[in-house]
């Protein structure tokens, strides 16, 4: 099998979960440029987490909302890097809706400590080779958090379409942090090891955001 | 009390010559280590024990005690607490702007800190940025690093927790001009340090809880912060490379199937089609 072939195989299930989540939400604009990107995938983000609705409605949410934003599969992919070849074509599937649900629920945490009021998008810049960053602060007031958003372009002419495929926190790349730490976890447990791994933190952490939410809701 | 400053002084000049003497000490080690290990971390093992020791700490003495320090304040306390001892910084971040030819910044901490130190009542409160006065904090290590010293391996250690060998003397740099507390140092360092650990306690906690692998997360996030700040989170400068190896779609695309060389391919015979 050729390698463009296995690359198509591998977006078609995030093709398909794309237009499930953003169906009916078709961009206005032919070709956003990155900074229009990231506005509306703050803007969408932050309806998302501020809905009206119990912890996993507003979850759901926030994961449409990133999905129609962010490649999953290419983060999934340069996450694991090296590695990603050695998982079989459903383990690449449950990672990457594993990994996709555990960054959906690393962003809330994120969201949940810094105040989402204001987000400003401060720089852009081009990085070659398609991709582009753009630079935001959160929370104006004393500190700002420092969020980069790196974006690549998918598709040409009208078809094309930036998307996320890293979120840099502080200068702390979330992809280069999760590599390392699933590099560990790869040699020590392997593939299905890993995928278990994600998993189970994902049931942890979405356990103590419900609480944590349900508290807030009084 | 004359007789107090010069003993601290020279413990501290004392503490910077150890620092140099460990680091000249660590550095050749780096050669002889194997290459199974990240190449930011060939020390892995070693840091790996330190790190365990520093849990250990944390577990039974520091989280503990800022519980303990939790319990009889409140979050503005702890702020403003955490605002005094910044303050007390304020020489080092002189020091590092300075070193760095950042003249406006320096100005700015100067002007942050009689502001602070007065209006704000030494320091427990901010009305500098309050007035717009934004902090522009550095560290002496960070001016190493503007000076393009490298950090060296990463390095854990005790009771300090994430450094490298440029910051590790970065850091007893700071010391050499932090105000004299004489006797109580001591105490007064533990304070800063237990004041920190409870304004942070729920992300440390979470941290500890959620991350895969806690001593690589902390690692490869201190790397990265660290790096992030030398340049001031402009990483314009940087090279290329770096984001090649981040970003390359090379690591799983075409190349990684198709060139028999790859290190990738070795180890597993299902990559051979």
């Amino acid at each position: 099998m050729k390698p463009t072939h296995t690359l198509r195989l591998a977006l078609l299930p995030l093709l398909a979960l794309c237009a499930a989540a953003t169906a009916g939400a078709v961009p206005a604009t032919p070709d956003p440029g990155p900074r229009e990107t990231i506005r509306a995938a703050t803007d969408d983000v932050v309806a998302a987490l501020r809905a009206e609705l119990p912890y996993a409605d507003r979850l759901a949410g926030v994961e449409a909302a990133l999905t129609a934003h962010v490649d999953f599969n290419t983060v999934s992919k340069l996450v694991l890097a090296r590695n990603w070849k050695k998982l079989d074509e459903a383990q690449q599937r449950a990672f990457e809706i594993a990994f996709r649900r555990h960054l959906v629920l690393t962003y809330w945490k994120n969201a949940a400590e810094a105040s989402f009021d204001e987000i400003e998008i401060t720089k852009d810049r081009d990085e070659g080779r398609g991709d582009w960053t753009v630079k935001t602060e959160v929370g104006l007031t004393g500190a700002p958090l420092l969020m980069d958003y790196r974006l690549r372009k998918f598709g040409e002419g009208d078809g094309a379409d930036w998307r996320i495929i890293d979120i840099i926190i502080e200068g702390v790349s979330m992809v280069s942090n999760f590599r390392s730490q699933f590099q560990e976890v790869f040699g020590n447990s392997g593939a299905q090891g890993l995928i278990d791994a994600v998993i189970e933190k994902n049931q942890l952490m979405s356990e103590k955001q419900r609480l944590a939410a349900d508290e807030e809701d009084g | 009390m004359n007789h107090t400053t010069v003993h601290t002084t020279s413990r501290r000049w004392a503490s910077l010559a150890s620092a140099l003497v460990l680091v000249g000490l660590l550095l050749p080690a780096c050669a002889s280590t194997s290459g199974d290990t990240s190449p930011e971390d060939p020390w892995e093992d070693f840091n790996r024990g330190i790190w365990w020791f520093n849990m250990q700490v944390d577990e039974y003495a520091l989280e503990p005690t800022a519980k303990g320090w939790t319990a009889i304040t409140n979050e503005p306390v702890r702020e403003s607490v955490g605002r005094f001892f910044t303050n007390l910084k304020f020489p080092a971040s002189f020091v590092s702007n300075l070193l760095q030819a950042k003249f406006a910044d320096t100005g700015t901490e100067t002007a942050r800190f009689v502001i602070n130190t007065t209006v704000g009542i030494l320091g427990f409160f901010d009305p500098a940025t309050d007035w717009g006065i934004e902090a522009k904090r550095e560290d002496i290590g960070e001016a190493f690093g503007a000076w393009g010293i490298g950090t060296g391996p990463y390095l854990v250690v005790p009771f300090l927790g994430p450094s490298d060998p440029r910051d590790l003397v970065g850091v007893v740099a700071d010391d050499l001009v932090y105000p004299d507390f004489y006797s109580e140092e001591i105490l007064v360092r533990a304070f800063d340090v237990v004041n920190d650990r409870a304004l942070d306690m729920q992300r440390i906690n979470d941290w500890k809880e959620e991350a895969f692998d806690f001593y690589i997360f902390v690692r490869d996030a201190y790397l990265q912060n660290r790096e992030a700040k030398v340049d001031d989170f402009e990483d314009e400068d940087d090279d290329p490379g770096t984001d090649a190896d981040l970003y390359g779609d090379e690591l799983y695309g075409d190349d990684l199937y198709g060139d028999p060389d790859d290190e990738g391919l070795q180890d597993d015979p299902e990559g051979r089609e």
